[in-house]
């Protein structure tokens, strides 16, 4: 039953499926190595970046089945162990409530955080449950192999019970687990009562820890002294979509880890766009006695996306089909080059792209002048080599395509104010390196994308199913986009996010197809500085959900703590439905670019090219 | 599989199904015909059976086998460990009102007693069809679709002349197990959930869209069948996902057990005692009860709360749903 279970039903959202489920078809990235370090990390990507797969991983339950799977390794094994904290959007709703009811003040703050320290230490008593109860080999966690008797549980978890207020019936870590959800709905209950009596001392009775961190800490003493096999063991605290727990959590995070037990460790995983982000960052890395990392789960340069789309492409197809089969084989080559096109272009690709040159040349006078002016005609464009070729030819390359694909022909009878063609499944988005690029490495979509492909049958997935696929998955994509608020309050975004983001996607169009050809059209913005807080809230929305992407400098390490003054580019799934190509381009401000009147030919935003 | 027969849905899903037979590495495919797949008023032309016949392969994929399913409404095989009886309860539908119901006729239920007596029986004996066999739940949906005579066929395979019997149906989308009446071999009836259908808005609110995964323990002819089950809702945006509580039937459960709630209670009790320690585990209760495992999911919430009010003991569940251990309420 098992076997059927991880195969056939996994459902691609990590949230609800349990540790095990997600590491039987875990594929680790690049930033998982980082991540299994214990050291304290931000972690921060767009939805469905694979921010909470990546946190479950870290589990003791994950790390077992990961072990019985094994279907990758780690360099070593783990020194720590996991306690995997999902945001609960009750807190939410608790504080809601907490401000409707007119209870004081400070006595809602003592409620909210007894309750989120309850909630934390559930997590705590069942982490200790899953590190204690499962074998898992020091490859995998590289800690104390440790048995204790049910007669030494039951007195751990009667002194944890007592150091932390909560009354224990079953004693084991389960039962303790099951304390802490009492307590939580004995806090609730006391907070309906206060509103009902006006008694608010009912909390002394109920908020009675320390705090989050100092009740970990006595927690870890009393294990120590019980248990010594574990003294000095590291206990790492997950804490999953920050974004959507309240602002107050992330504020008793934040002084929490200023004053830090060091057998504690925090990695915290949060969208990229978050008001309090850059507080989360300096707190974790003021942090005494641990390193620090960030890490950023969003590909502004595309190769490190493709890399790790190729390899959980190829692993949804290892699950489908139960071999490993040749993407290329499956997919076929990419029209648009790669980034190392010399090496890789078949001679075939070569031929197809001197036939798309020629065919623009033809039809476009303004490209014809740009070749004719830099290199002295077709032939010599494409007879070049070495660096020659790099500066012209690989660079122009994916204009080229989406110009001859997109635009109508200087002569043709219907150009005139006219430029775009109204041309029906050009496919020049289909293909192994393509699909690669469009995924932006994002879990979700990969897992989506390629079993849709796979559902169509065996043997080779033509173009056309491709492109086919390619459109469901940007329209689903954009019809979540409608449906996020923004702030109306400005004249930037009173037509919402989907509307802000056509708009900056229909300028780049016309710069890249409809405009006299250039070599370096506008693709990428740049907030400005005097971006009003209605847009900049607007495009944060757009990046935690995947929309727009951070185009991070060089030197720069890639957190946004700031959107005013960075650079963005649209993601390539959305960048296919304005008929950009598939790389980067240069920036202009994004007030240039949302300030011009929008051109005559609309894009028609539903057709299946 | 479709919505009021319409061709291309149906077509569609018989394809999605033998894809997953296919993927699932599945030897036998057993599909009930459902009375949305009968073209019962005639929207497609006369013929109610028409577009499941125009399939080619429905429900079997030779034609020796789909003449006997039609002209019979129902096949038996045999499978080594088990004997499969496959009924059509929408035979009769493009006949007058039997649209609005199912039917087992006297005919197809004599034929199938011949079946049985004529083939052997292996211990397993599984009948799947697409209406229900009687009421189910509360919920008043004033609906009086259950198979017409069905009691007949349950007092039959009841009997113990044709060994034990697992039966499953769809239609009524209420996920349940019970044991039908009659004696203590009586069928346990499987009511399985819908995989698709849009729930009505009266059972919206205590089920939902789920898909299951039988396991059924080999048995010697005549002894009673018992088993365990697996549940995924289908949540929006999400897919499937293991079952909550209150969605029909939850993640685990059993059936076929012999213990009622408070039978089970006492004897946990009991082990609890024995054991002499804070607490027990639910692996340590299977090994030393194994009915508990087999327990009726309707047995097992009144086993939980006789365990806590009459014996002071408490479940601990994992956060899938699945028992964990057993303790006292208080010390």
């Amino acid at each position: 039953m098992k076997a059927v279970e991880s195969e056939v039903f996994a459902a691609a959202n990590a949230r609800f499926r349990s540790p095990a489920m997600v590491a039987r078809t875990f594929v680790p990235p690049e930033q998982f190595r980082i991540l299994t370090r214990p050291s304290h990390t931000v972690m921060v990507g767009p939805r469905g970046s694979g921010k909470t797969t990546l946190l479950k991983m870290l589990t003791p339950e994950a790390l077992e089945a990961a072990a019985a799977a094994k279907r990758f390794r780690l360099s070593e094994g783990l020194r720590f162990t996991g306690v995997f904290v999902p945001s609960d959007i009750a807190w939410s709703r608790q504080v809601e409530s907490l401000g409707q009811w007119d209870i004081p003040a400070e006595v809602a703050s003592g409620l909210f955080e007894a309750s989120f320290a309850a909630s934390v230490l559930r997590n705590f008593a069942a982490a200790i449950h899953e590190r204690l109860t499962r074998e898992i080999p020091k490859v995998w966690l590289n800690v104390a192999t440790v048995s204790i008797d049910r007669e030494l549980e039951g007195r751990v978890a009667e002194q944890l019970a007592l150091a932390w207020g909560f009354e224990l019936r079953v004693p084991s870590f389960l039962g303790l687990r099951a304390a802490a959800s009492e307590r939580i709905v004995a806090l609730g209950r006391a907070a309906a009562a206060m509103h009902r009596t006006r008694d608010f001392t009912i909390i002394e009775t109920l908020a009675q820890g320390g705090g989050l961190i100092p009740d970990l800490t006595l927690a870890l003493d009393v294990i120590e002294a019980l248990v010594p096999e574990l003294r000095g063991e590291k206990w790492c605290l997950l804490f999953d979509e920050l974004e959507l727990a309240p602002v107050e959590i992330r504020r008793t995070l934040i002084s929490a880890m200023r004053s830090v037990d060091d057998r504690l460790i925090f990695k915290l995983a949060i969208s990229p766009y978050s008001a309090d982000l850059s507080d989360l960052v300096s707190a974790v890395g003021a942090m005494a006695g641990h390193d620090h990392d960030e890490i950023w789960l969003s590909y502004g340069h595309k190769a490190e996306a493709v890399r790790f789309s190729f390899e959980l492409m190829h692993e949804v197809i290892r699950e489908r089909l139960g071999q490993e089969a040749n993407l290329e084989s499956l997919l076929g080559d990419a029209l648009f080059p790669t980034e190392d096109e010399s090496e890789t272009t078949t001679e075939l690709m070569s031929d197809i792209q001197a036939s798309y040159v020629r065919g623009l040349y033809e039809i476009d006078r303004s490209f014809r002048r740009y070749v004719n002016d830099s290199v002295g005609g077709a032939d010599a464009l494409l007879s070049s080599t070495g660096q020659e070729r790099a500066q012209h030819l690989r660079k122009i390359m994916p204009l080229v395509i989406v110009r001859l694909a997109f635009r109508t022909p200087d002569d043709s009878s219907s150009a005139g104010s006219r430029r775009y063609r109204s041309r029906k499944n050009p496919h020049i988005y289909s293909g192994t390196t393509a699909l690669a690029a469009i995924l932006e490495g994002n879990p979700r979509w990969i897992i989506g994308l390629m079993n849709a492909l796979l559902d169509t049958g065996p043997g080779r997935i033509v173009p056309r199913i491709q492109t086919g696929e390619v459109v469901r998955t940007r329209n689903r994509f954009r019809a979540l986009l409608s449906t996020i608020p923004v702030p109306v309050g400005s004249a930037d975004t009173r037509r919402g996010l989907l509307s802000l983001i056509d708009q900056i996607g229909q300028s780049f169009r016309q710069n890249i197809v409809a405009d006299d050809f250039t070599p370096d059209p506008v693709g990428t913005f740049i907030v400005d500085g005097s971006a009003s807080d209605a847009l900049l809230d607007a495009l944060g929305s757009a990046v935690n959900t995947g929309a727009i992407i951070y185009v991070p400098d060089s030197d720069s390490s890639g957190l946004l703590t700031s959107m005013r003054g960075k650079r963005f580019r649209l993601s390539y799934l959305l960048a296919t439905g304005y008929q950009m190509p598939l790389r980067l381009q240069r920036a202009a401000s994004l007030r240039s670019i949302i300030s011009k009147e929008p051109g005559d030919d609309q894009l028609e935003l539903f057709n299946d090219y | 599989m479709g919505d009021k027969a319409n061709p291309e849905a149906v077509h569609y899903a018989w394809q999605r199904i033998q894809r997953l037979q296919t993927a699932l590495g599945a030897p036998i495919l057993m599909a009930a015909t459902g009375n949305h797949d009968m073209d019962s008023r005639e929207i497609n032309g006369f013929d109610a059976r028409g577009i499941l016949q125009g399939l080619g392969n429905y429900p079997f994929d030779t034609d020796a086998l789909n003449n006997e399913y039609w002209a019979n409404n129902v096949v038996i095989q045999e499978h080594g460990p088990f004997r499969s009886v496959l009924l059509n309860s929408s035979g009769y539908h493009g006949y007058g009102e039997e649209w609005q119901h199912g039917r087992v006729s006297l005919r197809t239920r004599e034929y199938l007693k011949r079946r049985l007596r004529e083939t052997k029986d292996p211990g397993i004996n599984l009948l799947v069809t697409h209406h229900q066999l009687y009421k189910l739940g509360g919920v008043d949906l004033e609906d009086k679709s259950e198979m017409q005579d069905a009691s007949a066929l349950l007092e039959d395979l009841g009997s113990g002349e044709y060994g034990s019997w697992f039966l499953i149906h769809g239609h009524r989308h209420w996920p349940a197990i019970s044991h039908s009446g009659g004696g203590r071999g009586a069928p346990v009836v499987f009511s399985a959930g819908s995989f698709s259908a849009v729930l009505y808005s009266e059972i919206q609110g205590r089920a939902r869209n789920q898909f299951y995964v039988l396991e059924i323990e080999d048995t010697e002819p005549g002894y009673p069948i018992r088993g365990r089950f697996r549940a995924w809702d289908w949540v929006a945006d999400e897919g499937f996902l293991p079952a909550q509580e209150r969605s029909g039937l939850s993640y685990s459960g059993g059936f076929g057990g012999s213990l009622n709630g408070v039978q089970l209670a006492a004897e946990v009790s009991e082990f609890f005692e024995r054991n002499q320690t804070g607490y027990v585990t639910w692996g340590d209760v299977e090994a030393a009860i194994p009915d508990a495992a087999f327990t009726l999911p309707t047995d097992f919430a009144h086993f939980k709360r006789v365990l806590r009010d009459s014996h002071g003991l408490t479940l601990l569940t994992m956060d899938n749903g699945v028992p964990a251990q057993v303790g006292k309420v208080a010390s």
